[in-house]
């Protein structure tokens, strides 16, 4: 019975099937199972539910399953990817590729002249990732931030937190060498990401007030994938002013890629968290030895800067440690959990 | 989709009783059917893919949302997703809930004139 059952299920569709085809065999099987303790007439009976029932909801799955399929052409469904699909992972990896492969692709191409910096190529494709940036932000708020667009909206965050804090030190005319302890290094460097941290603690806030929110309450590794996606532009910023870093760039990126995909196919939420906050360790691991291996061949150094490896790892460290409690700062909702649905008024 | 509570009233029996089945809390398939035979003292007895295509149906309307369970959380041999009710669910839930009440009361009245 249980093998006949598992072969109608067959004549479901298949993105049903993928979908509850395992949960409709288990509760059968449990099912069957409480009909046999009652007795061969509840097993009959039972049979008989099942097999009458059985098509009409397959009748039903395929009418359903048509109408979804028309909606498809619609332009802002072609964002409506299903979760852990190739699509979904390739749009959430954008930003990453981005900074981690087309950036350091271009460099490579203009010292080896084969591209000017101020060549229409060059800009036309800062502009492109720029525009394309934007335009999928939007539509990721458009269609309610889906998991894809997160990191579209870390970058976004990363890229005003930063140039906040540039700004401040521009006008306040900070220098960034006249820090007098390690305690006061520490918390001058996140000053760099005091913008992202506020918003973190402001989103984690409304997510435990609003009830639109409901979607990052159940799943709070969700709040943590929008600072992996300024984890980038963090290395942007780390490896600023230093030549020659691009292979670890391109390294940091597969790690990141890597984190993302394995965030988007695990079910298990700190295996989810594990896969962002494992990649982003890494790549800034991956950034320090790169930072240390490329010091003494750097151009500026005993020019501008009073630099040596232990520092340039340091910083790096320091900027791995913000960026880590920012991820962190999304567990206040699984501390802090929201009390379950009211009970229902009578 | 719509947020007015009222434009999905009314529910079916077997609606009714699997949203108010999830009303206390996350629930997976098998407990929402057994909950549902008994909450309708068995009058309502779900087959499995009728189950399953009203769960779809709630899902699509979100009323409903699906969970993965932890792994260490569930029991051999139980599915591995489980149900609850969202916000706009509950409220349906409770505007039913409020008409038929409504319905039961001007019943009772009108039942006790003709009995007087």
């Amino acid at each position: 019975m249980r093998s006949l059952y598992a072969l109608l299920l067959h004549l479901f569709p298949k993105a049903y099937r993928d979908e509850y085809g395992d949960e409709l065999q288990t509760v059968f099987e449990l099912s069957l199972d409480d009909a046999m303790q009652a007795g061969k007439f509840p097993v009959v009976l039972f049979v008989l539910r099942e097999l009458i029932s059985l098509p009409q909801a397959i009748i039903y799955e395929h009418l359903r399953e048509r109408r979804k399929a028309k909606m498809i052409g619609k332009f802002s469904s072609r964002f409506d990817f299903v979760p852990g699909s190739r699509r979904e992972f390739l749009t959430a990896l954008y930003p990453f590729l981005l900074i981690g492969f087309v950036e350091p692709l271009m460099i490579v191409l203009m010292v080896s002249n084969l591209l000017t910096p101020q060549s229409m190529l060059v800009n036309g494709i800062g502009i492109f990732i720029v525009v394309s940036l934007g335009i999928l932000l939007l539509i990721g708020f458009v269609k309610g931030l889906p998991r894809w667009s997160l990191p579209y909206l870390g970058f976004a965050l990363t890229i005003l937190s930063v140039s906040g804090f540039s700004f401040l030190l521009d006008i306040r005319s900070l220098r960034l060498y006249d820090r007098l302890s390690p305690l006061g290094d520490i918390l001058f460097e996140g000053g760099w990401w005091f913008g992202l941290l506020v918003v973190m603690i402001l989103l984690v806030t409304v997510t435990r007030c609003l009830p639109a929110f409901q979607r990052f309450r159940n799943d709070w590794t969700l709040l943590c994938f929008i600072p992996y996606g300024g984890v980038p532009f963090a290395l942007m910023i780390t490896f600023d002013a230093y030549t020659g870093d691009e292979p670890f760039m391109f390294f940091s990126f597969l790690v990141l890629a890597s984190g993302t995909w394995l965030y988007l196919h695990n079910q298990h939420e700190w295996k989810r968290f594990g896969a962002l906050f494992g990649a982003m360790t890494l790549a800034m691991f991956i950034a320090a030895a790169g930072k240390v291996i490329l010091l003494p061949a750097q151009d500026w150094l005993y020019v501008v800067s009073p630099a040596t490896w232990k520092t340039e790892a340091m910083y790096t460290l320091v900027t791995w440690l913000w960026l880590a409690l920012i991820m962190l700062i999304p567990y206040a909702l699984k501390l802090f959990q929201h009390p379950e649905n009211p009970v229902l008024a009578t | 989709m719509s947020t007015d509570p009222i434009s999905y009233l009314p529910l079916t029996e077997s609606t009714f009783y699997i949203l108010l089945s999830l009303a206390p809390g996350k629930k997976h398939g098998y407990a929402i059917m057994k909950d549902v035979k008994d909450l309708s003292k068995e009058r309502v007895n779900l087959s499995t893919s009728t189950l399953y295509t009203a769960v779809g149906r709630l899902l699509d309307q979100e009323l409903i949302e699906r969970f993965a369970d932890d792994e260490e959380d569930v029991s051999p041999g139980l599915p591995r997703k489980s149900y609850a009710l969202t916000e706009l669910g509950m409220r349906v839930l409770e505007a039913e809930s409020v008409r038929l009440q409504g319905m039961v009361k001007e019943a009772r009245l009108r039942l006790r004139e003709d009995g007087a």
